[in-house]
């Protein structure tokens, strides 16, 4: 049979799993020097040795927790730093602080496969591969720079967008929701105005609706062996008690009748070697 | 969701609930801001699975052909071509695409294994691959792990593309050995042999007082003249030699990884002799017999002949079902890794629930319980079993095992660990084996017509106490003028020799090598004294060595002696 021809699309031939970016281990170093960057800016009353010692914790298990104790320590600094009520962190400071954090989550989390793929290799090969560079044996492939570059600046640009939103999102959502000091007068609002409690339920309704529709997608994906699978685990989730006892009823009498028959052979083994002569020295 | 966006989404929602009780909004915007972050993967995570992943498309080419089926051949290497694409607007997600391969194929470089980083409509990847073992190829589908950019979310799902393929068995192009005897006077028929029986010959057999009846141009007038009686010229018989192979199938040859066992062995030398044998014009049949009795090919040359043979060994050398044995938790484990691997949407948690379980209080052995009920969940499926079967599977140590053992040899899996357990060789079937060959030679012997070459290529040095079962048959086949060969494979692939058995250093690995080298000599000196002293040959390891013996038998069964050294 000839092989099918796909004149009109463009062939990518993609790379193997184990290789990287060219600009992998410029990433590397990136990250890890912003992550030190901003674990150095935490907690300045805090004495040097703790704070070298606690940022290098953190920065051997970027390979394995990601961006998780860099967040943890933020909050932490928030937490014991940030005077309550405060009106530093409320405009506009406050927004691109906390855009500059979560960036810097982000581009953690984004290469921590690199960190993953860097700290896999045995150190020798990895002294070998900078003193390759510095040879000269590694060539730099100026074309696939090129387009790993441009797909950088894409997905940066989305990363950007995606940032924004969440940070403008939250900010809107925290000055929507009522904090503590407001929370009963804002309740009694809700409940004395009509408008407010029929704003509240069409929320409500309308995301037990999306709820809804997206389960209902989600269950349509399921392939035809996924539904008799689901049907029968519900069966034996159902009736597992039940089934349970009769299957183990069943075993039991079978393990009894097996034994009863090796008691057999046995006794008549032993009824045979009872008839048999007994040894004389 | 992975472990990272539990991790993550953990201290966001603590600090949220902190900030908003302590009244600290950088803590509440920033932790606030991480889980809309999550959020928003998710749903751009869901959008991409719902939308990209059935748009995917695979096709995959083996040695440039994309059929269903076809031949391979073991030994060689196979380039794997595959294709995939994908409908506006791509794939955007990393998306891991693993072909997977069962174990009678080795990946060069495991460039089976490729990531799309970035959107793409089309792509292709090649890799090449190395058959190591007659019998079936069998290539699945395509293993799918699609991740978000951040790590957060993943999800894995197998899209089948079933290619099913017969892989024939190596074998070598031999040389005609040299001839050590005068060559013949007249050239016969090609495939066509001499036999020192009276017949119609060109050659002269021997002279004899003329007997009423012999036809008088048979009559050799000068010798007739000298002895002054009439003689008569016999005639040697022309016949065609035919070259019958008895391969063992049984479990001691199967164990093994492919292109390892003891089987393989014997498939290259039975492949080999017969191509010698069907390029010299000589009829090749085979007996090949196993636990399940005995399956006969008839004798055919040609081409057509050699391709049906070998279509007969690659059948042979599937892997049946493997005998029942003990449930490990090694075997639990590993059809578990091959669930995971080949019907990952069987162990979704949201289809394959497990019942709520008060016992085993020991977290491990909760755990493994949890385990085979969702392992016992995916067998029911994939062999249509009822749901009290498979709450069975749970409970019955046995019926798991049989369905764990037969479900890991037909996903590819060798019989090694855990799917044969390798009791001490040769003790539980050596005295069955030699019954079954004995059977079938006799059966072989009724059958067979004049100057017939019988090798067989079986796994004897472990049954050489329960050679005498064989013997008789043996002596029979020798007495009706047939020549035996018998070709036992070594475990070592080696020839036990005396340089064989030689410590090459003080490693393990070269110690036991030298163990099992000097106990496979013994074994194989007994044998060949045993079946030397019936007037049989034999070869020990499957090599170009055995296969030279056995053209050698058959190059002298062609000149029509009893014996190399040129006794007639």
């Amino acid at each position: 049979m000839s092989q099918p021809d796909l004149p009109a699309l463009s062939m990518t031939v993609l790379q193997p799993t184990r290789e990287t970016s060219q600009f992998g281990g410029l990433l590397i170093v990136s990250v890890i020097a912003s992550a030190a960057g901003i674990l150095f800016l935490l907690a300045p009353d805090m004495g040097w040795p703790l704070r070298i010692v606690l940022t290098a914790i953190i920065l051997l298990t970027l390979k394995y927790w990601g961006s998780v104790l860099i967040l943890v320590a933020v909050q932490a600094d928030f937490f014991f730093r940030e005077p309550p009520r405060s009106a530093a962190l409320q405009g506009a400071t406050g927004l691109l602080t906390v855009f500059l954090i979560v960036a810097l989550l982000m581009f953690i989390n984004r290469n921590r496969e690199l960190l993953k793929h860097a700290t896999g290799r045995p150190l020798s090969s990895v002294f070998g591969l900078i003193a390759s560079v510095f040879r000269g044996e590694i060539s730099f492939d100026s074309g696939k720079a090129v387009r790993e570059i441009l797909r950088m600046l894409g997905s940066t640009i989305r990363a950007v967008a995606l940032l924004v939103g969440c940070v403008f999102v939250s900010r809107i959502l925290l000055s929507t929701l009522p904090n503590r000091r407001t929370l009963n007068e804002d309740l009694r609002g809700w409940m004395l105005d009509e408008s407010s409690v029929l704003k509240c339920s069409l929320l409500l309704t309308g995301m037990i609706a999306a709820w809804v529709l997206c389960n209902e997608i989600s269950w349509r994906q399921l392939t035809r062996d996924q539904t008799r699978l689901y049907l029968r685990s519900v069966f034996l989730t159902i009736h597992h008690a039940d089934l349970r006892m009769i299957v183990r009823g069943r075993l039991k009498l079978r393990l009894r009748a097996a034994r009863a028959k090796t008691k057999r052979e046995a006794a008549a083994f032993s009824c045979r070697s009872e008839t048999l002569p007994e040894f004389r020295r | 969701m992975t472990g990272l966006a539990r991790w993550l989404a953990l201290p966001a929602i603590a600090g949220l609930y902190l900030g908003i009780l302590r009244e600290q909004t950088g803590l509440a915007l920033l932790s606030l801001s991480v889980l809309v972050w999550l959020l928003v993967e998710w749903l751009l995570f869901s959008l991409r699975i719902w939308f990209e992943l059935p748009q995917l498309k695979f096709e995959r080419s083996v040695n440039g052909r994309t059929e269903p089926g076809g031949i391979l051949w073991a030994g060689r290497s196979v380039a794997v071509e595959v294709r995939l694409t994908s409908s506006f607007p791509g794939m955007g997600s990393i998306v891991r695409i693993r072909d997977v391969v069962p174990e009678n194929m080795e990946v060069l470089d495991q460039e089976n294994d490729v990531t799309i980083r970035s959107r793409i409509h089309s792509a292709v990847f090649r890799y090449r691959a190395k058959v190591l073992g007659a019998g079936q190829v069998r290539m699945p589908g395509f293993h799918i792990v699609m991740h978000d950019r951040q790590g957060f979310f993943k999800a894995e799902r197998f899209i089948p593309f079933m290619q099913n393929f017969r892989v024939l068995p190596a074998f070598q192009q031999s040389g005609d050995p040299q001839p050590i005897v005068k060559r013949i006077n007249s050239q016969p028929q090609h495939g066509i042999h001499r036999l020192q029986r009276s017949g119609m010959g060109s050659e002269l057999l021997e002279l004899r007082e003329y007997v009423a009846g012999d036809p008088p141009k048979s009559i050799a007038w000068k010798v007739s003249a000298r002895r002054d009686k009439l003689m008569t010229r016999q005639y040697e018989s022309e016949v065609p030699v035919r070259l019958q192979l008895f391969v063992d199938g049984s479990i001691g040859t199967r164990t093994g990884g492919f292109g390892l066992r003891l089987l393989d062995q014997m498939n290259f030398v039975a492949a080999s002799v017969a191509k010698a044998a069907i390029s010299a014009g000589d009829p090749v049949g085979a007996m090949l017999f196993d636990e399940r009795g005995l399956r006969r090919v008839p004798a055919a040359t040609g081409d057509r002949g050699f391709h049906r043979l070998l279509e007969a060994l690659s059948d042979f050398s599937i892997n049946p079902a493997p005998n029942p044995d003990r449930l490990t938790n090694r075997l639990v484990e590993t059809a578990l890794g091959v669930a995971a691997d080949q019907f990952p949407e069987l162990l979704d948690d949201r289809v394959n629930h497990v019942p709520f379980l008060l016992f085993p209080i020991s977290p491990w052995a909760h755990r493994r319980l949890r385990e085979r009920y969702r392992l016992a969940a995916v067998i029911t499926q994939l062999y249509r079993l009822s749901p009290v079967k498979q709450l069975q599977l749970v409970y019955d140590d046995a019926l798991m095992a049989t369905f764990a053992q037969h479900f890991l040899s037909q996903s590819g899996m060798s019989w090694m660990e855990p799917v044969v357990s390798i009791r001490n060789r040769g003790f539980h079937d050596g005295m069955a084996r030699m019954e079954i060959l004995s059977s079938a030679l006799v059966r072989a012997v009724s059958q067979a017509r004049d100057n017939e070459v019988f090798v067989v290529l079986a796994d004897l040095l472990e049954c050489v106490p329960s050679l005498s079962h064989l013997l008789p048959a043996v002596r029979m086949a020798l007495a009706r003028h047939h020549r035996v060969a018998f070709v036992c494979p070594s475990p070592t692939f080696l020839r036990p020799t005396a340089e064989s058995t030689a410590i090459r250093s003080l490693s393990a690995e070269d110690l036991l090598l030298a163990a099992e080298q000097t106990r496979t000599r013994e074994l194989a000196a007994r044998l060949q004294y045993e079946l030397r002293r019936t007037g049989a040959t034999v070869s020990i390891s499957g090599e170009s060595n055995a296969i030279h013996l056995v053209l050698s038998e058959m190059a002298i069964a062609r000149t029509g002696r009893m014996a190399a050294g040129g006794v007639r």
